[in-house]
């Protein structure tokens, strides 16, 4: 039993690590679309590969270590809550969904975990800044959280069992 | 229940897609009559767009600015001081539907378009504190 929890706290800290460093070096590259909130959202490749892999509840502990940590590396005290709204929007969606559609479908996951992202994100935007103007953002945040959300779906799609085989083999 | 097919998602989130696009295009374009400067949700000045370019500096609560510059041809942000820069890096905008914002300083720079006022067309200028 004690084995067990060790190899899960492993993994869980693995791609904690793994989805850190994904996070900060997209934080790195200046974002080509001078609009805020378009980004390529890299880091959720291991929020889904991790709800397939590990499970829901280990998906959720390094989504919230991920924004956490990574808004004190990157410095961005102001994206923290964006980051996790957008992110707790976006797991509840694929938590929601994952049961119905299945492995084969992460990329359609990834998609409808993207909008759902930056939904969160517009509306918590909306109640920070008071502003109503932010939701005219909504039609270019539709099309980069599909277009995005597929990119990183399809990542994850195609990691998924590459990373079970080296799970597996490691009994 | 049973999952949706492949080929009914990729039709879905196209159609999605279509429609996104669709909604950016078809906002309405004029030229500009005015611009909307809001912070905080309150509309700190509405100002007549003139051939000549106008400027604007506006202070925001953590001692961060934004300059903002607008004419007939377009209004952007063009100096502010704010971690991400997103509002300079946007460039000139032409016409309203997507406001330029700053979320560090919870500006926003609307675009109203000529023929496009509720005021009957007399143009003036509001400060709320």
């Amino acid at each position: 039993m004690k084995r067990l929890a060790t190899k899960k706290l492993t993994a869980v800290a693995m791609l904690t690590a793994a989805a850190l460093l994904i996070y900060i070096l997209e934080a790195q590259v200046p974002p080509p679309v001078a609009i805020p909130g378009v980004k390529l959202g890299l880091a959720n490749i291991i929020t889904l590969v991790a709800v397939f892999l590990l499970g829901r509840r280990e998906a959720l502990l390094i989504l919230l270590l991920r924004v956490f940590l990574g808004s004190i590396f990157t410095g961005q005290a102001v994206s923290f809550l964006y980051s996790l709204a957008g992110g707790l929007c976006c797991y509840g969606v694929i938590c929601l969904l994952a049961p119905l559609w299945g492995e084969k479908r992460i990329w359609a996951l990834s998609v409808c975990g993207a909008l759902a992202h930056n939904t969160g994100q517009l509306a918590v935007a909306a109640l920070l800044t008071t502003l109503g103007a932010v939701f005219w953002y909504l039609p270019v945040l539709m099309i980069s959280g599909v277009i995005s959300g597929a990119f990183t779906g399809l990542a994850a799609q195609y990691t998924l069992p590459r990373l079970r085989s080296i799970k597996s083999r490691n009994r | 229940m049973k999952a949706p097919s492949q080929k009914t998602l990729l039709l879905i989130f196209s159609a999605l897609l279509l429609l996104a696009l669709l909604l950016l295009l078809l906002a309405p374009h004029g030229g500009v009559g005015a611009v909307e400067i809001c912070q905080n949700g309150q509309l700190l000045y509405r100002l007549p767009a003139t051939e000549q370019v106008q400027t604007l500096t506006i202070a925001a609560a953590d001692g961060g600015y934004n300059v903002v510059s607008w004419s007939a041809a377009g209004a952007q942000v063009t100096a502010a001081d704010c971690p991400d820069r997103l509002c300079v890096r946007r460039g000139l905008v032409a016409h309203g539907g997507l406001p330029i914002v700053c979320l560090p300083h919870r500006l926003s720079v609307e675009i109203v378009e000529s023929g496009d006022s509720d005021d009957g067309g007399d143009l003036d200028a509001i400060t709320g504190q």
